[in-house]
């Protein structure tokens, strides 16, 4: 799941600005004029110049919205100009559901993190698979860690998400909704545009697989921008972890809107697996030369493929209702228990804090009462529906025995 | 075509990028050198005569006798006096301590005999040749295998010229055939053509830490070579004109190597007498295009290719008594080369997203020399040569992510060839001796770096940025337990 958040946020935080594509209000269509500025996008795109193809790919647009080379153009150009965004470069490194395997958090907040966070990360640690269901339970964890640890910096990812990220997302998506509407897309790119050594041909596989990664990113985005993370005090050095997990506090509760921004969410996770159906249908229609598809017919039949597949199939089933996996318990041994992903987005959690396990608040910070206890609502809103108290010891090991060895 | 494909792997997914980086690396540094394909590249079946005839490799090789593979060259290869030729060629040209190997072995037998108004052959021979480069966490190797050939061949002279055929086994590889024609065209001039087509096998290995991706590849190779020489007044004139073109056999299911490379070379000489002494001249000009594909079950994953020029003019002259030549020659060398890896063999997500490895090289090689070459011995004793060479590669790279669709550099790295100078000595012995009748002949060529020019930076990030250079003509020596630069030949 790591993995597929990574690229995922990547896509979601690169993607075009919907702020740039105002729509033009002129009812006037003018084809040769938007070929004439495609082609213009393209040498400027040629000569490294993506702001110049940015622009003409725009002004492309609003002479002629069904050149579909254009809407693509502008859409990957401004992928290109946001690369240098250093608000987005800084996205990419705090957000721990978007830190590369291997990849630390800063020294500075791993500093900070309190025993809770500690214990959120190992009970994560556990659920290692790239796009299996059990990673949003790492993600969902790891989002609350963080919030713990470093509150002020997910207040801060959560401002860029909404004001710079999520519409550019839905820009993004309309562009590729509308060349799929189109029902045919080709666009060859020459060596001159890519360097590469050959021209590369795009179709309706490479867009409903890009909607794909979109949706992802959309639905991710939208989940972290639902709950609240904000505190009053902004200088977290001095942030009384109590004023965080009291109850009744505006930290971990549902954003105004958060209700719909996970419905939202939902319904992107579920158009990942829509739009990769959607990409390898037409992928294995496809009967011209795959020898300059970007994508070609091969990658269906690599192993590849099918575990992403697989994968993405299975984290669907989760969304729609409760399935059962395997995970591994503290002891090492498969444990399955069932998971239902579509329970953390409706109905919403209104409060986070509500569903943690008891906590006390030590000279570290908040942590996990020993042994763990989740109180009446050991199903965390139905997301794991046959957990128990025992069997959440069971699985995270948090049974008071291994105290004193989890927390050094 | 054979094929296989073992991708073994027991962290399938781990440094997918910087993996496939050094395969696309390693493609363009295989692809980079299609005109000189005995320096760098596929080095299938050894250098000559599957190689075309790069004029860098033959100053290296100094190899002065011509020794044409009765399977292509059947005239010329049936030329010789009836009777049993044996060849064996061993030339490690370079062992590094690193890893990094480049070498070529070949051996041949030949048996020829007349039968009535034809003269005709049998020969077996076996080459092999190997590049490899690479350190402990990857590695690039191509070659390795001895494949072995056997030629039946016949050739019936008369006034009118000469005609002669060939047929060649490559055992599963297939059976190729050759043709060769010599004809008088007026008083002094002759002609001659040939034209072959072989068999040939070759394999890329490339490894990453655990992961190792190794591609078989089987081609068609086509040449052809025509020549006009004649005797006038001014002197002696030659010239020729050769293609080589090969052509990947079908692939099949699993990964599977796929070499195309087409070749045209030129090359006029002259020889006179002036006085007393021997002049000669050689210009030689040649150009190629190679790519080389990884393909997946027929579908090409990673991509190299690019151009490659040569060019050499030499210089001739020695007292006409004497045998013993001096020759002077200068030349340039250019291959560039783009490649690319997709990652949906090894990554479903960045599959997915379109996402290619990139990389873009180029090479320039000038080069000169001058050499003291004695006339080889005929039946006893010894003959030598002696030789200076300068080379001046220039060479940058660069490597990217192309990101959404190739459309986008991500990561870029480049860097620059670490030599820019280098002066080689070379020392060729050899001895004949008459044993039983038979002579017997042992030939050794040794090359040795005088001095060299190291850039102290040789990788920079984005972009080529070469070094500064170190002062004087020494600069480095570090050339800890590597060795090489050798050729020895037996023949009898």
């Amino acid at each position: 799941m790591r993995r597929l958040i990574v690229p995922l946020l990547l896509f979601a935080v690169l993607l075009p600005a919907a702020g740039c594509g105002k729509s033009s209000k002129s009812t006037r269509v003018d084809p040769i004029g938007a070929q004439q500025e495609t082609a213009a996008g393209n040498a400027a795109l040629a000569a490294g110049d993506y702001a110049g193809a940015n622009t003409h790919f725009k002004a492309a647009i609003a002479k002629d919205p069904a050149n579909s080379n254009a809407q693509f153009g502008a859409a990957v150009t401004e992928v290109y100009l946001l690369q240098a965004d250093p608000e987005i470069q800084q996205i990419t490194g705090v957000l721990p559901l978007a830190v590369a395997p291997g990849m630390p958090m800063a020294s500075v907040r791993a500093t900070r993190s309190s025993a809770l966070s500690q214990r959120l990360a190992v009970a994560a640690a556990g659920i290692d698979r790239r796009y299996a269901p059990p990673a949003l339970g790492r993600a969902f964890f790891r989002t609350l860690a963080l919030a713990a640890d470093d509150p002020d910096s997910l207040s801060d990812i959560q401002a860029i998400l909404r004001a710079k990220v999520l519409p550019k997302l839905a820009y993004a998506e309309d562009r590729l909704r509308t060349i799929e509407a189109a029902g045919e897309f080709r666009m060859f790119l020459p060596p001159s545009l890519t360097d590469l050594p050959d021209t590369i041909e795009i179709d309706l596989t490479e867009v409903h697989l890009l909607d794909a990664v979109v949706n992802g990113a959309q639905g991710f985005t939208r989940m972290v921008c639902a709950y609240n993370f904000d505190v009053e005090n902004m200088d977290f050095e001095h942030v009384d972890a109590e004023s965080l997990f009291a109850p009744g506090t505006a930290f971990g509760a549902l954003n105004a809107g958060g209700g719909a921004l996970l419905t939202q969410a939902k319904q992107d996770l579920l158009d990942v697996g829509v739009q990769l159906d959607a990409a390898a249908t037409y992928l294995t229609a496809e009967a011209d030369d795959q020898s300059d598809d970007v994508v070609p017919q091969a990658w269906l039949e690599t192993t590849e493929y099918a575990t992403f597949h697989h994968d993405v199939e299975q984290f669907t089933a989760t969304l729609n209702g409760p399935v059962t996996i395997t995970v591994d318990d503290a002891a090492g041994q498969p444990m399955a228990l069932q998971l239902n992903l579509g329970r953390f987005f409706v109905p919403a959690i209104a409060d986070l804090k509500t569903v943690l396990p008891a906590i006390t608040i030590t000279v570290d910070g908040p942590d996990i009462v020993q042994p763990i206890t989740f109180g009446d609502h050991p199903t965390i809103n139905g997301i794991f529906p046959d957990m128990t108290d025992a069997r959440w010891q069971q699985l995270t090991g948090l049974t008071g025995a291994t105290a004193v060895a989890l927390r050094h | 075509m054979t094929t296989h494909v073992p991708v073994a792997a027991t962290r399938r997914r781990r440094d997918a990028c910087r993996a496939a980086a050094m395969l696309a690396l390693a493609c363009a540094l295989a692809g980079a050198a299609p005109a000189a394909a005995q320096l760098l590249p596929l080095w299938s079946g050894g250098g000559t005569p599957a190689a075309p005839g790069s004029y860098v490799w033959h100053t290296l090789a100094w190899d002065g006798g011509d020794r044409p593979a009765l399977g292509v060259a059947p005239l010329a290869a049936l030329e010789r006096a009836p009777g049993v030729a044996l060849a064996s060629e061993w030339s490690p040209l370079l062992r590094s301590g690193d890893g990094s190997r480049l070498e070529r072995a070949r051996q041949s037998v030949r048996a020829t005999a007349a039968a009535g108004a034809a003269d005709v052959g049998i020969e077996w021979a076996q080459e092999s040749g190997l590049a490899r480069g690479g350190d402990a966490g990857w590695a690039v190797q191509s070659g390795g295998e001895a494949p072995r050939d056997a030629a039946f061949g016949a050739a019936l002279r008369g006034d009118r010229g000469a005609l002669a055929l060939a047929v060649s086994v490559a055992g599963a590889r297939g059976a190729g055939f050759g043709v060769e024609a010599a004809a008088p065209l007026a008083a002094g001039w002759r002609a001659r053509a040939r034209a072959s087509a072989t068999s040939r096998d070759g394999r890329l290995d490339v490894r990453w830490d655990d992961r190792t991706v190794a591609a078989r590849g089987a081609w068609s190779e086509r040449r052809f070579a025509c020549a006009i020489a004649g005797d006038t007044r001014a002197g002696a004139f030659a010239v020729a004109l050769d293609a080589v073109d090969r052509e990947p056999a079908r692939s099949g299911a699993g990964d599977a190597l796929a070499d195309r490379l087409a070749w045209r070379g030129a090359r006029a000489d002259w020889d006179a007498r002036a006085g007393a002494l021997r002049l000669g001249a050689t210009v030689a000009h040649g150009a190629a295009r190679q790519r080389l594909e990884v393909r997946r079950d027929g579908t090409a994953y990673a991509v190299a290719a690019g151009p490659a020029t040569e060019r050499a003019a030499e210089l001739r002259a020695g007292p006409a008594a004497a045998r013993w030549t001096a020759r002077a020659w200068a030349g340039r060398v250019t291959t560039a080369a783009d490649a690319a890896l997709a990652l949906w063999p090894f990554d479903g997500l960045a599959g997915a997203a379109g996402t290619r490895i990139a990389a873009s090289s180029a090479l320039t090689l000038d080069h000169a020399g001058v050499a003291v070459d004695g006339a080889q011995a005929v039946r006893r004793g010894w003959d030598a040569g002696l030789a200076a060479w300068w080379l001046a590669p220039r060479g940058d790279f660069e490597s990217w992510r192309g990101v959404l669709f190739g459309l986008g550099h991500d990561g870029a790295q480049g860097g620059t060839l670490g030599v820019r100078r280098a002066v080689l000595a070379g020392l060729r012995i050899a001895r004949t001796q008459t044993i039983a009748g038979t002579p017997v002949r042992l030939e050794c060529v040794q090359w040795a770096p005088l001095a060299w020019r190291r850039d102290t930076a040789p990788a920079a990030a984005a972009g080529p940025a070469p070094g500064p250079e170190q002062p004087g003509a020494g600069g480095s020596t570090h050339a800890l337990r590597t060795w090489g630069g050798t050729i020895i030949r037996v023949s009898l």
